[in-house]
């Protein structure tokens, strides 16, 4: 983790339209990071926001980033081309806990947006061919679905299940909630190591739902979204009780968590 | 090591530190007591009365940059309360290159007013200076805290000897507070909800007792535009009493209610930090108490909960 607020520049690759208001920039340079780490964005002379990387780790000329423009950062950021500069500091954070999937049954549960820190980890996770995955993403509409090409193609080498809320007949995947691929999946109780990253409204659900199945506090692992203004454990705008998002997390153990949610 | 000096020799250790470094402390200003620039030794107050704003307004200013800070800055005549709130904040701060890496504090003889608790803390003996200033009938004696302030007074000659029994207690009559159970009662606070939602209710959340703790360093980056189309990064002051601290995309509110942000504060002072680097972020120097528009009284808050979770 770094714990300097320098800025790097870099040029933007490419720009491409995955839903409504979400585009996926790709950027000239390398960064090393681990998936789930996030990265601090600013436009030329203006804000500043939060981003995981989302591409692969293993490329070394260029990553990418997903941002929905849903506020005034964002909206600066997605009107940005191919060849306009941008500055970035980072990777801040601890990233998923890689060390731990180890002959372990990887469930991957992402939320809308929530795919975005999760997609290199499904990556790095192919790339080592570890089939022993299973990959549950949930959308509000099927029109918006994130990484549609990436989950058809993962969805040949992986169990992958596609929820979305509002769906029509020519939807490949199933009309619903996240918590239903959870409920109908067979869950290898103590093996299992579920990773989570969705709107903060969906964790409680998919905790009560997975504890139904005999998952335990300790084998899930969340990825926190806060606001964030240094990234270095500083300002102090992303404390979840004792922990700082920045410094301790993103992605902190349900059970060492849970009672710091209620501060 | 002490030495008994007069009023002109002090003057001379003033000019000696003032060749180095920027001197700041504690000046009348037209009547006012004011934190800022000393430029001569006949301005600097001993004993020290309390400033509205603390050494934080020099040492981490509002809007700084974020380059590197490559300031010699000497605070000359600052209690001891805000000389330990030095030494946290660089705690706080350490390997984050944000603070000027050559400080030298002069502290000096405190001048406690009603709003004062640092005695609840255990704060006894001035500490954590480099040199310090006691006011003596015949003059002033001095004390150096450290080799950094030992060689200053070295070097201008002012002799130094080997006890500090003469150093004077901080007269603070606050009852001692336990710090433990402090931070075990104020990290409970879903058997202590009514007592937080009691406080918030009068609670203006103005935010005005962060801007005068000297231990709230919260920021928010700002971007300066300028005219000629470069931009300054630069960090201001935030406040985590106001609604937007918290706030991400779409307006969703971490903590949406007064409640919950009035917690957070007594939750970063007395749990987080504690439990992190093993401090409170707060020396009992009473600026909130006496900046609170609505009069809350921080040091009552805190005693009270501890003696209410006793009641119990």
């Amino acid at each position: 983790m770094q714990s300097t607020m320098e800025y790097k520049k870099f040029t933007i690759l490419e720009k491409e339209r995955i839903a409504d208001d979400t585009f996926l920039f790709r950027i000239q340079g390398n960064i090393s990071f681990n998936p789930g780490q996030f990265v601090q964005v600013s436009p030329p002379h203006f804000g500043e926001a939060t981003f995981a990387i989302c591409s692969d780790p293993k490329e070394k000329d260029f990553f990418e980033i997903c941002v929905r423009g849903c506020g005034s950062t964002s909206d600066a950021l997605i009107k940005l081309l191919p060849e306009d500069e941008i500055y970035l500091r980072g990777p801040y954070g601890n990233g998923w806990p890689v060390d731990l999937l180890k002959g372990r049954e990887i469930v991957l549960i992402a939320g809308g947006m929530g795919i975005v820190p999760l997609r290199p980890l499904v990556s790095q996770l192919l790339n080592k061919r570890i089939k022993n995955v299973s990959l549950f993403a949930g959308f509000k509409t099927f029109e918006n679905i994130l990484f549609e090409n990436d989950l058809l193609d993962w969805k040949k080498k992986i169990d992958v299940e596609v929820v979305a809320e509002y769906s029509s007949p020519s939807f490949w995947g199933k009309k619903g909630l996240i918590t239903d691929p959870i409920a109908e999946h067979h869950f290898k109780a103590s093996k299992s190591i579920i990773l989570i990253c969705g709107p903060e409204a969906m964790c409680p659900f998919c905790n009560k739902a997975l504890s139904k199945k005999g998952i335990k506090d300790d084998q899930i692992f969340i990825s926190f979204e806060r606001r964030m203004a240094c990234g270095i454990g500083v300002c102090q705008h992303c404390n979840i009780g004792k922990y700082l998002v920045c410094k301790d997390g993103p992605v902190f153990r349900l059970d060492q968590i849970k009672e710091e949610l209620t501060r | 090591m002490q030495a008994l000096i007069s009023k002109y020799q002090l003057g001379h250790l003033f000019s000696f530190i003032k060749k180095d470094y920027l001197v700041y402390g504690t000046k009348r200003d037209n009547g006012k007591i004011i934190f800022d620039l000393i430029v001569d030794a006949d301005e600097v107050v001993i004993p020290t009365p309390k400033t509205v704003m603390s050494f934080k307004k020099i040492l981490f200013e509002n809007e700084r940059d974020i380059s590197e800070d490559n300031r010699k800055i000497a605070f000359f005549g600052i209690a001891s309360c805000d000389a330990l709130a030095i030494e946290l904040f660089k705690k706080e701060f350490a390997d984050k290159n944000l603070l000027a890496k050559d400080i030298l504090v002069i502290s000096s003889e405190c001048q406690p007013d009603d709003f004062c608790f640092c005695g609840a803390f255990g704060l006894k003996k001035p500490g954590n200076f480099d040199i310090h200033i006691q006011e003596e009938k015949s003059g002033y004696r001095v004390f150096a805290g450290s080799k950094k302030g030992a060689e200053i007074l070295k070097e201008v000659g002012i002799k130094t000897a080997s006890d500090d029994t003469s150093l004077k207690d901080i007269p603070n009559t606050a009852k001692t507070i336990d710090k433990n159970e402090l931070s075990e009662t104020v990290s409970d606070r879903k058997n202590n909800l009514d007592f937080w939602q009691g406080i918030a209710n009068n609670c203006f959340g103005c935010g005005a007792c962060t801007a005068v703790c000297p231990l709230c360093f919260c920021t928010r980056q700002d971007f300066d535009n300028k005219t000629d189309g470069s931009c300054n990064r630069c960090l201001s002051w935030d406040a985590c009493f106001s609604k937007s601290f918290f706030e991400i995309q779409n307006h969703y509110n971490f903590r949406p209610e007064p409640a919950d942000r009035l917690y957070n504060w007594y939750h970063h002072k007395f749990v987080r930090s504690y439990e992190d680097k093993g401090h409170f972020l707060c020396t009992g120097c009473g600026r909130c108490i006496e900046a609170c528009p609505a009069h809350l009284n921080q040091h009552n808050i805190i005693s009270s909960i501890i003696s209410k979770e006793e009641k119990e």
